[in-house]
């Protein structure tokens, strides 16, 4: 099959369109696909982190700030994609927060934890527990048992939460 | 057990009585780990990949899991060598580079295993047969606990286990299984299928996984995010997707059955006659007729050969495979020479045992 535009190369590039409920079939080569501005498949399509960048330059512009521990530069990160070390998160924490969130979709951790956090982890989902129960408690204007609820939050919030480790 | 042993067979795993082991060839998790307090190992100074090392061997060959392993440092493997464990899915292509720090530790039957400072100081991998991806989770889980217990891991209560790129820090997880979709290709609709998977958030890639081409009809179907679901949660819509597309497989088998099964019979059979009496074969042509004709023994068209055999067939002609059976270094045109003879002699093993049986 020859392209539907030039007509001299074998089309590559099939797409349907759709406008105004009518569906329109297009067969082209890979040059016209690409004068078209249509993006073209690549075999190989490994998940890039560069990508991502592509899409978010503007956020990543100041990149001149650095990680105290190890010395890498936000502007290293965004060549290479990697990080130099775990203190980079803590150093470069607003920029990577939206990538995070672009990159999965969502930006806390959800999972399993090492042997050293799991009390905080139980403590975290406690406290989610508990402020289901309040919200139910209050529904039902059970203020006493809402009290005790609000009470027992409290005194986990203000216990230091990295105590365990 | 040393590479020489390893080499005289293929990988237990692929013993092919599994579960969906017919288009599920194997289900593998690797988790992405690092040592708190020292810098991903790209950034890390020689003495810093040292301490990861000493630390680390310690911990897995002290790991129950890992027992009975064998840890083996990058340093002290011929290239050949370093080549049969890529080929072994066991280290990544970027692991196996000459180095006296990169190390990996294989378990009992390879099912699991670790690589130190390859990208994150930790990867940590279960391999298993067919549909089993639950079962390599709770098996690199279960290592994963055991290395927990002596060293600290990088770890924020925010974003969860600290990985060297951003796209695996959270779980650190990635899960992934090796789908055989030949009707899917042959009926055209395979394109359609990969581009639902990605919309779906999983990732789909060849036989060596990121980057690698297609060969065989075998497609790695894996998570692509790893923060903000649980392991299990990620597992399980695993299997659901791959459900799905093993689904739509034998649907696309159903078709072919019924427009164009002489045509079909023909191509599974031609494959096989190829295999069975070639004298010189490339291993991309065996991956690609054992394609075909491990589509034949799933529309039961062919009972001469088991999927076991299939298996070891496709892994054993890999170039490295094949020059550490034969225990000597050989060009490309002598491969392809060796292989044909070792296919052969695979196939009339085969029919051997199915005239017995």
């Amino acid at each position: 099959m020859l392209c539907d535009n030039c007509g001299k190369d074998p089309a590559k590039i099939h797409y349907k369109e759709v406008k105004d409920n009518e569906v329109t079939e297009f067969h082209l080569c890979e040059k016209c696909a690409m004068e078209k501005g249509i993006q073209v498949p690549h075999k190989k399509q490994p998940f890039s982190i560069s990508n991502i960048f592509a899409g978010m330059a503007e956020e990543a512009a100041s990149g001149l700030e650095s990680c105290k521990s190890c010395g890498f530069s936000y502007k290293e990160f965004r060549d290479t994609g990697r990080l130099g070390c775990s203190e980079c998160y803590q150093a470069f924490r607003e920029q990577l927060k939206p990538l995070l969130r672009r990159i999965h979709g969502s930006n806390a951790h959800i999972g399993k934890s090492p042997r050293m956090s799991q009390g905080v982890y139980e403590k975290r989902r406690e406290i989610e527990d508990l402020k289901v129960q309040l919200g139910m408690a209050i529904e039902s204007e059970d203020f006493e048992k809402a009290a005790e609820l609000r009470d027992r939050i409290k005194e986990l919030e203000t216990e230091p939460e990295e105590s365990s480790s | 057990m040393t590479i020489e042993q390893m080499a005289a067979t293929a990988s237990p795993w692929l013993d092919g009585r599994e579960h969906h082991a017919e288009s599920v060839v194997s289900s593998r998790v690797r988790l992405a780990r690092n040592l708190a307090g020292v810098p991903f190992s790209h950034r890390a100074r020689p003495e810093d990949l040292d301490r990861v090392l000493t630390l680390s061997r310690q911990a897995l060959c002290e790991a129950n899991t890992l027992k009975t392993g064998t840890f083996m440092l990058m340093s002290e493997l011929g290239e050949l060598e370093r080549q049969f464990l890529v080929e072994r899915h066991l280290i990544s292509q970027e692991h196996s580079e000459k180095s006296p720090t990169r190390a990996v530790i294989v378990g009992d039957r390879e099912m699991v295993s670790a690589m130190v400072n390859e990208e994150d100081h930790l990867r940590l991998q279960s391999i298993q047969a067919g549909f089993q991806v639950m079962e390599a989770w709770r098996l690199v889980d279960r290592l994963d606990g055991e290395i927990d217990q002596s060293l600290e891991y990088a770890f924020s209560y925010e974003w969860g286990y600290l990985s060297a790129c951003p796209t695996n820090t959270g779980t650190g997880l990635r899960a992934s299984m090796l789908v055989h979709l030949p009707a899917l290709v042959l009926t055209g609709q395979i394109d359609k299928i990969i581009h639902s998977i990605s919309q779906m958030g999983l990732a789909v890639r060849g036989f060596y996984g990121e980057g690698s081409d297609v060969m065989g009809n075998l497609f790695q179907v894996s998570n692509r995010t790893a923060l903000g679901t649980s392991e299990i949660d990620i597992i399980q819509s695993l299997e659901k997707v791959v459900t799905q597309v093993l689904d739509y497989e034998a649907r696309a088998r159903e078709i072919l059955l019924r427009d164009a099964r002489s045509q079909i019979e023909d191509k599974v059979w031609r494959a096989y006659g190829i295999l069975k009496y070639c004298r010189r074969v490339t291993s991309k042509d065996v991956m690609s007729f054992a394609s075909a004709v491990r589509l034949g023994l799933c529309l039961k068209m062919i009972d001469s050969i088991s999927v076991a055999g299939l298996n070891r067939m496709t892994f054993m002609s890999q170039p490295a495979h094949l020059q550490k059976r034969s225990g000597k270094e050989m060009g490309p045109a002598e491969r392809d020479a060796v292989r044909a003879e070792m296919v052969r002699s695979i196939l009339a093993e085969e029919d051997a045992r199915a005239n017995a049986g």
